[in-house]
């Protein structure tokens, strides 16, 4: 592993462990955190959508399909893991069948 | 006893991110530092796409978006840590993960918080985390002709995180009006662009949606 790969993760790791830090952090000095809260817990959703809207559109049929599989999957509960492997190997059935 | 199984889980989770990590030109001991260091799943997962061809701010800037879910986790337990010094609730903080945290929540409803608990379930969530990306890292990898496959399966596990985001029609409209933008800003600017825009313009709509909620309130 290069400095810069150890440097890059480095400053990664104390962007991750910032935001660990942050929710207790707000709580020990903020009296109401009532307001804050519900605006911030909108980001995550934002940024996966953005993540993944150009790349299931590429992917076509043999893409949409596994995406909405894999989604009630976990909807209902299924483990992370489960639900994506799934979505996963449907995705490469449909991609030789299509 | 009740992280165990979520500590397997974890692991194969991390054996999924190490052998991703490889089929993106990273090596072993970058994946296994990436988790040993930075220890978020859905921010490793994130990187991966953009980790050869981003700089490192807009990396740091997505790792701080996608972490946000800490400050609620944070809040949820930061009231446990309320009275002690900080040397004695920061450092712990570095093994709060979604999991252990709804353990300990589960458990403080009939029991008082217990800083062993928490900690005992992070560190095995920690450890379960880092070897089995370690593992994965070291699954025999070749070249595959699925690197595209490899990508979708990295979005697959995006699309799982997501559901449980998904709040009903305010989500449905958030999501709509940011993967527009995501796909046009593809269609005409780089594929990093295409998540900064996307993100701009789902921010944008939230806070007009949240203006005419407090307007009509």
């Amino acid at each position: 592993m290069s400095l810069d790969s150890f440097l890059m993760i480095a400053g990664i790791a104390v962007a991750a462990y910032g935001m660990r830090c942050s929710g207790v952090w707000l709580v020990r000095r903020m009296n109401d955190v009532s307001r804050v809260l519900p605006v911030l817990q909108e980001f995550p959703g934002i940024i996966l959508t953005a993540a993944v809207a150009p790349a299931f559109l590429d992917a076509g049929v043999a893409g949409i399909l596994p995406l909405i599989v894999t989604s009630l999957l976990a909807a209902r509960k299924s483990s992370l893991s489960f639900s994506s492997i799934f979505g996963f190997l449907l995705f490469l059935l449909l991609r030789s069948i299509l | 006893m009740a992280s165990f199984p979520i500590a397997a889980v974890s692991f194969l989770d991390g054996c999924i991110f190490g052998f991703l990590a490889r089929s993106h030109e990273l090596t072993s001991g970058e994946a296994t530092s990436m988790s040993i260091l930075i220890t978020s799943g859905a921010a490793q997962f994130l990187l991966l796409p953009y980790w050869n061809q981003s700089s490192i701010g807009l990396l740091i800037l997505l790792t701080a978006l996608i972490s946000v879910r800490y400050l609620f986790l944070g809040a949820g337990v930061g009231v446990f840590f309320r009275g002690r010094p900080a040397i004695q609730t920061y450092p712990f903080l570095f093994f709060l993960f979604d999991e252990n945290w709804a353990l300990t929540l589960h458990q403080t409803r009939n029991n008082h918080f217990s800083l062993p608990y928490f900690l005992g379930a992070g560190v095995l969530l920690y450890f379960a985390w880092v070897t089995g990306t370690l593992a994965g890292s070291l699954f025999p990898y070749r070249e595959l002709s699925h690197h595209e496959s490899l990508n979708l399966l990295i979005h697959l596990i995006f699309a799982a995180i997501l559901a449980g985001q998904w709040n009903g029609r305010r989500s449905f409209a958030l999501w709509s009006i940011t993967a527009v933008a995501a796909i046009v800003a593809k269609e005409f600017l780089a594929v990093e662009w295409s998540l900064v825009a996307g993100t701009v313009a789902g921010l944008l709509t939230m806070l007009l949606l949240r203006s005419f909620q407090d307007q009509r309130s």
